[in-house]
């Protein structure tokens, strides 16, 4: 795959090598937060999983008043109420939004209710934060990056790589000659589950469980996929225009229709193809990115990233004093954050792996974006992108053959 | 009741977790069973992430990192969690506290050394609620909840399951903390054996939690003593040696696994355990058990194991 010219930023990481720029670039270039500032009262919408996740993030971002949380289940908001006690309940959407509680709503409910959750947070003046993928049609993700584009609030979609400060610091390796020309990637995400959400009430269990539904559900490639193609999209700069997709019940064979497993190939514009995995009948390696290049891969999982080098690229300097884990044959390079600093303090080692979650980064990004006017690190239009992505590798995989990608115009 | 078991497991601090789920309220699906059972699995791992000593990540890294430097916020959880710790530590007095982490590196089982000289007592922890934050007072404390996160997350997995109408199940941490619901199909309760050997007592379980902790559980070599056991004695700053086995039974698993550390150190039944905990300490042929007085919970009974 050819690199996409590199801006002056990049330009300056290349030229000063590596590790060392990397410490002395700003991680993110979100706008830093006043002093002095009022905190961002947020309210979550969907108290499953994500959402209670989600909970415990924003009550340790700086700037962030956990004002109120949303859901129709009363069991999940109870067990909410026990992660964030002094936030206010609702089992109303219009409630929470009438309640003039909040400044910021996080969209966490299921992904096809994200259009009508999102859009009714933004036309009544919110800043939003909507789950990824943004919605299960490209209609749906189109309105939302519209709605996005004509607020002055700041709309995020919640696609992490792009705030993870691991996946930005490998992201000057790929684009630089550390790693030269990507000429393939991969990806794949192993997660050993039913998918299946209790409910001991047979209508309720219907609406929690809409990703085994086919009508609603983008499935793993959707769900999952969508997520880690927008990692891909970031890197290179170029989208997908085909997929040929494979899925199949393997596992899980009580009547659904929806794949526990399915594989694909994703071409880009140039003619690399992107290689995805995921199941739900096995772990094994959870959920990784790759990029090959001619002088190095990148692998990226989640809080870590690694440079597997060949033999032949070029040595630099600060590779002497580089943190490194064998993996079976290879021998890859740690990754860190703010390797410098922690280098001369002789503390290396304690920088492997973030010292926060994806998703910290991912809302305090947002936060921040709120408190300083700035841009979020992922757009609502990427997200529509991503999400269009996931929407046609879904459609491969249940088709069995090729699907071009349809990219909205946003 | 269910035609046969489910049983899912998880691998969580450093041990497997397992939940065996025997049977539910009626229109309980086995699918809708599992799927509870796979939710308690994930709040295992959830808890393990936010708890882990060895998770950068983790809420009890950060602690540990910035907490001595300036508050550190951390969720209503959490928070809670740390108050009750900190209210065990005074009921046990001293016996069980969470600062002793600080020992383990001064023993060797941890690599690396906390900042400053090692500092312990719960008195050095500082919760606000109002502000959400944590802070430790002094440098070089360091917390460690290996001795009650198995008990605190098993705790939340139960009512996880209860609140999906799971009636019969039985959920365990590394076998060391164990939670029942009610008991298995057609028995009264679920039988489980505290330690090995022939006098070893078996528990009968129906509601209720058990832990055991045992000194001997993990050992390291120093210098001329040649094993010693990885619970600390937070009165004098030295490894437990007094007991082999020690078991605590009562309806709340982390208290449970609180006053089995505070028996592992004392080496007999603790002054200020509540009535409703059954305590059982020995080792070989040799146990002494003390019932629990209070019958406000379902108290287990302790049958002597058939020979």
């Amino acid at each position: 795959m050819s690199t996409p010219p590199v801006d002056r930023r990049e330009f300056m990481v290349q030229a000063a090598g590596g590790l060392a720029a990397a410490a002395i670039i700003p991680s993110l270039a979100h706008a830093a937060r006043p002093a002095g500032l009022a905190p961002t009262r947020v309210g979550v919408v969907g108290l499953g999983r994500q959402g209670r996740s989600i909970l415990a993030e924003l009550s340790v971002i700086e700037g962030v008043l956990l004002a109120a949380m949303c859901d129709v289940d009363e069991r999940r908001l109870n067990a909410a109420k026990r992660r964030a006690a002094d936030a206010a309940t609702f089992s109303s959407l219009d409630d929470m939004l009438k309640a003039d509680a909040v400044d910021a709503v996080v969209v966490a409910t299921p992904t096809h209710t994200h259009r009508e959750v999102a859009t009714r947070a933004i036309e009544s003046g919110r800043h939003v934060y909507c789950e990824g993928p943004i919605s299960n049609t490209i209609e749906d993700s189109v309105a939302l990056a519209k709605a996005a584009r004509d607020t002055d609030k700041v709309v995020a979609a919640g696609l992490q790589g792009r705030s993870n400060p691991v996946y930005d610091l490998a992201r000057t390796f790929a684009r630089s000659d550390s790693v030269r020309n990507i000429v393939s990637m991969r990806a794949q995400h192993h997660e050993k589950t039913s998918w299946i959400t209790p409910s001991n009430d047979q209508a309720r269990y219907k609406e929690l469980n809409w990703r085994l539904d086919p009508a609603r559900s983008t499935g793993l490639a959707g769900e999952w996929g969508t997520h880690q193609f927008d990692v891909f999209h970031w890197y290179t700069g170029r989208y997908p225009v085909r997929v040929m997709g494979h899925g199949s019940v393997q596992q899980h064979k009580d009547g659904r229709e929806v794949h526990d497993t399915i594989a694909c190939t994703l071409i880009f514009d140039d003619g690399a193809a992107l290689q995805y995995a995921a199941t739900i009948a096995n772990s094994y390696e959870d959920r990784y990115e790759v990029f090959y290049g001619s002088n190095a891969a990148i692998k990226l999982a989640w809080s870590h990233g690694w440079m597997f080098k060949e033999a032949d690229a070029p040595t630099q300097g600060w590779e002497v004093y580089a943190n490194r884990q064998q993996f079976h044959q290879d021998e890859g390079i740690t990754l860190i954050a703010g390797a410098t600093k922690l280098a001369e303090q002789g503390k290396l080692k304690e920088g492997v792996g973030l010292p926060h979650s994806s998703l910290y980064y991912a809302l305090e990004n947002w936060v921040d974006a709120i408190a300083g006017g700035g841009e979020p690190a992922c757009s609502m239009a990427e997200g529509a992108r991503a999400t269009a992505v996931g929407i046609a590798a879904h459609r491969a995989c249940v088709e069995g053959g090729a699907v071009d990608v349809e990219m909205p115009d946003v | 009741m269910f035609e046969s078991p489910i049983l899912l497991a998880t691998s969580a601090m450093g041990t497997r977790f397992e939940a065996l789920i025997a049977g539910a309220d009626e229109g309980v699906s086995p699918a809708c069973a599992r799927a509870a059972g796979e939710e308690a699995m994930a709040l295992v791992r959830d808890w393990h992430a936010r708890l882990s000593l060895f998770d950068r990540a983790s809420v009890v890294s950060r602690l540990n990192r910035e907490a001595a430097d300036r508050p550190v916020r951390a969720d209503d959880e959490v928070r809670r969690l740390l108050r009750r710790c900190l209210g065990l530590s005074r009921e046990t007095g001293g016996l069980f506290d969470i600062t002793a982490g600080a020992l383990m590196h001064r023993w060797g089982f941890r690599e690396g050394a906390p900042a400053g000289d090692a500092s312990w007592g719960s008195e050095l922890i500082e919760i606000d609620d109002d502000a959400g934050t944590v802070r430790y007072l002094r440098p070089g404390v360091e917390i460690d909840l290996g001795g009650v996160a198995k008990g605190a997350v098993l705790d939340e997995a139960a009512r996880l399951l209860s609140e999906h109408g799971l009636t019969s199940a039985l959920l365990h941490g590394g076998t060391s903390t164990i939670v029942a619901i009610g008991a298995p199909p057609c028995e009264q309760s679920w039988r489980v054996r505290v330690g090995d050997g022939p006098g070893a007592p078996i528990v009968d379980l129906c509601d209720t939690a058990m832990s055991v902790s045992a000194p001997t559980g993990r050992t390291l070599g120093v210098g001329e003593v040649s094993r010693i056991g990885h619970i600390m004695d937070p009165r004098d700053g030295r490894p437990a040696t007094k007991a082999l086995t020690a078991a605590c039974v009562g309806p709340c698993a982390l208290d449970t696994d609180a006053w089995s550390t505070a028996l592992a150190i004392a080496g007999e039944h603790p002054a200020g355990c509540p009535d409703n905990l059954t305590t059982i300490i020995g080792g070989g042929d040799c146990w002494t058990v003390r019932a629990a007085q209070e019958r406000r919970v379902a108290a287990p009974s302790i049958k002597e194991s058939p020979a």
